[in-house]
């Protein structure tokens, strides 16, 4: 009875951890349709940010809520305004350039801060659930995941700015003739999806080594539940999310992590080659 | 356009030219009898936390021996090349110190991978090879030395310490997927059965994997007696966090057989708290010669250079037993070196005295194990003179000395 409880606040874990590193390329590749291999590094500087900002002394829910996003926010607008913005509808051009920003910017984290640094050890300690213990920080973790998806529903339903993003995306031509102005919505897209990558760099670093070279370990299961996830993005993201990560976790419990793995790839391939356009082609057709 | 003779022979003249440049410059760069070395570590990359010291650690030696008048009255010019945790770079980077560098001896390599990459490289070419990287054991190659520690060595005497400290009998092991990790796994299996212990558990992990949750779960369901840990580089440092996070520090101990400074700069203190571990040389040993080496070292590549470990030390130990080797036989030559190095040539390193094991080709060597204290390797014990009998048993490069291979246990 405790091993399942246990075992179902791990499953939750990991769903909510795939749903947070994947929101920001959900954003990214499923409204914008660029394909960003640099999303693994801008985690990484979420994680990064993170530990320079606790050096310097801020609290550390302020750094991982608020300094992270905003700073790896000014990263995505960077990068967007300098690379992507003249690569828009060259999607291999896009992929090649992404790929040289990841390359270039894991150089320059190596270069200024070394192979290894000190992390920060996870926050909220244990609790217990009869003869076993789990970490706290879980309960954490579903719960910014929880927040994400509610958060990006209602800013997309209900706001203003919710209904120029969705309006642009649609439809740029039009939305320009209402008085939007399209390259200014696609920058501010891109840093909120960089913002939504760095918040889950930081709240994920707690949990692993911090390295330059944490991006790559990320990079694959985000592309795979963003583009298992389909068309649309919260649902998307959402409900691939709950699938992979729910056969991954079980079946790592039940064999070995390497099974595991296997066994979300061979989901996804599954999945894709039954859905072609991803879960929300067929189920939640209409819906964010 | 039209191709005229005088822009054909242009053209082909300066891509000719162009083309040669390499040796036409590099020839006046380089002393004309320099002996070349060659290395290959990871300076970045997963491995990069191992690799940099080790990259430091050739060049630094490197340089110490030119300064005292080098091997054999020839200065040592070293390529040292940065394989950045990429076999395929490991491929590439051999293929050309064997044929375009044509190095007199090749220093390098970390993971296991990367070794067995290299060294069927090396061993066409006919290229003097030193592996100075802690591993599983078992290689018997008449053209490889390696100068650093076997399973036998690392685990033999700290399990020993470990299963007496903590009453142990059940044994739960984790370890990393790849070749390290799987023979290593079948040593330590076969050290803890001999005396008298049960492995509950062997279990392997890719080395990309972060999350491990289910393991402790899993660990704290068969409450085993003493957790052996071969986890291997960046992305396993995450056990070491996670572990604490789920509050089994303390609770059941844990001894890990790949953990030195490189993965204890990432962690708190706290999080490490009694953690066995053993390799030959830590910082913190207490000798004069080990505290003249870190004041040069510190003076050459600056005081706050991150802890070093054994790493750095082998490939430092591996360059001056070659360097008696060569002096001892009067010349660089593969052959006669090989055979000055089977005399048993032995140094004076930082953590103690290493002695080539004629027949292995390996290292006689000093052993420490040590418990995380503080956030500081506190020396518990130190084993003079460890064989590598795990690869003693096996191989024999004098008696049979036309061998090349891997024999595992």
């Amino acid at each position: 009875m405790d091993t399942a409880a246990v075992v179902f606040i791990q499953v939750l874990s990991t769903v909510s951890s795939l749903v947070l590193f994947s929101s920001g390329l959900a954003v990214i590749f499923g409204m914008m349709r660029v394909i960003n291999l640099a999303h693994g590094e801008l985690l990484m500087l979420g994680a990064y940010s993170l530990l320079v900002a606790i050096k310097v002394g801020v609290n550390l829910w302020v750094a991982m809520l608020v300094i992270s996003p905003l700073f790896v926010a000014i990263v995505g607008i960077l990068m967007e305004r300098l690379v992507v913005r003249h690569l828009y509808g060259r999607m291999m051009d896009t992929l090649l350039a992404t790929w040289g920003l990841s390359l270039f910017i894991t150089g320059i984290m190596t270069t200024f801060f070394g192979n290894t640094m000190e992390g920060i050890s996870t926050p909220l300690g244990s609790f217990r659930i009869g003869n076993l213990t789990e970490s706290t920080y879980k309960f954490f973790i579903i719960g910014m995941a929880s927040a994400v998806l509610a958060s990006g529903y209602l800013i997309l339903k209900h706001s203003r700015w919710g209904l120029i993003a969705r309006g642009t995306m649609d439809n740029p031509i039009q939305a320009s003739a209402l008085g939007v102005s399209p390259s200014a919505v696609y920058t501010v897209t891109f840093g909120i999806g960089a913002a939504l990558s760095g918040l889950a760099g930081a709240v994920l670093a707690p949990l692993s080594g911090v390295l330059p070279t944490m991006g790559v370990a990320y990079i694959g299961k985000a592309f795979i539940t963003v583009i298992g996830g389909g068309e649309a993005m919260l649902a998307g993201t959402g409900s691939a999310s709950i699938l992979f990560g729910t056969i991954n976790q079980i079946v790592t419990y039940f064999s070995s992590s390497v099974i595991g793995e296997v066994a979300l790839l061979v989901s996804a391939v599954v999945l894709l080659r039954v859905l072609p356009q991803g879960i929300t082609g067929q189920f939640f057709r209409r819906s964010l | 356009m039209r191709i005229t003779r005088r822009r054909f022979l242009h053209t082909a003249s300066a891509v000719a030219g162009g083309m040669a440049m390499p040796a036409i410059t590099s020839r006046r760069l380089h002393a004309a009898d320099a002996i070349k070395v060659g290395a290959m570590h990871d300076r970045t990359g997963s491995h990069g936390i191992y690799g940099k010291e080790m990259d430091d650690g050739i060049k630094f030696v490197v340089d110490e021996i030119n300064k005292s008048g080098g091997v054999l009255s020839r200065e040592l010019a070293l390529t040292a090349y940065d394989t950045q945790s990429n076999m395929q770079n490991y491929a590439q980077y051999a293929q050309r110190l064997a044929t375009d560098t044509k190095a007199d001896v090749v220093f390098g390599g970390i993971s296991s991978a990367s070794r067995e990459t290299v060294r069927p490289i090396l061993d066409r070419y006919k290229i003097l090879y030193f592996y100075n990287t802690f591993y599983e054991g078992g290689v018997c190659d008449k053209n490889v030395f390696v100068g650093a520690e076997t399973p036998a060595q690392m685990i033999g005497p700290a399990l020993t310490y470990s299963l007496d400290k903590f009453k142990a009998k059940k044994l739960y092991t984790i370890w990393a997927d790849y070749n390290y990790g799987q023979i290593c796994s079948r040593w330590l299996k076969k050290f803890a059965e001999d005396k008298g212990c049960e492995i509950v558990a062997m279990e392997y992990y890719p080395l990309d994997v972060t999350d491990f949750s289910s393991t402790i779960t899993k660990i704290q369901q068969a409450k085993p007696d003493l957790v052996v840990s071969g986890l291997v580089g960046g992305s396993h440092i995450g056990f070491y966090r996670q572990w604490p996070a789920a509050g089994m520090l303390g609770k059941i101990p844990v001894y890990s057989t790949v953990f030195g400074p490189w993965e204890k700069s990432a962690l708190k203190a706290s999080e490490i708290e009694g953690l066995v571990t053993s390799f030959h040389y830590f910082q913190t040993i207490d000798t004069p010669e080990n505290k003249a080496f870190l004041s040069e070292w510190r003076a050459k590549l600056g005081q706050d250079y991150p802890e070093i470990g054994t790493l750095a030390v082998c490939t430092y130990n591996a360059v001056h037993l070659w360097k008696k080797a060569a002096e001892q036989a009067g010349t660089i030559e593969r052959e006669k070196v090989i055979a000055a190095l089977e005399t048993g040539v032995s140094f004076d390193g930082p953590g103690g005295k290493v002695m080539v094991h004629p027949p292995t080709h390996h290292l006689v060597l000093s052993t420490v194990t040590a418990v995380v204290t503080d956030g500081q390797f506190k020396i518990i014990q130190k084993n003079e003179n460890v064989e590598p009998q795990d690869t003693a048993v096996l191989c024999d490069l004098i008696k049979n000395p036309n061998q090349a291979k891997q024999y595992q246990p």
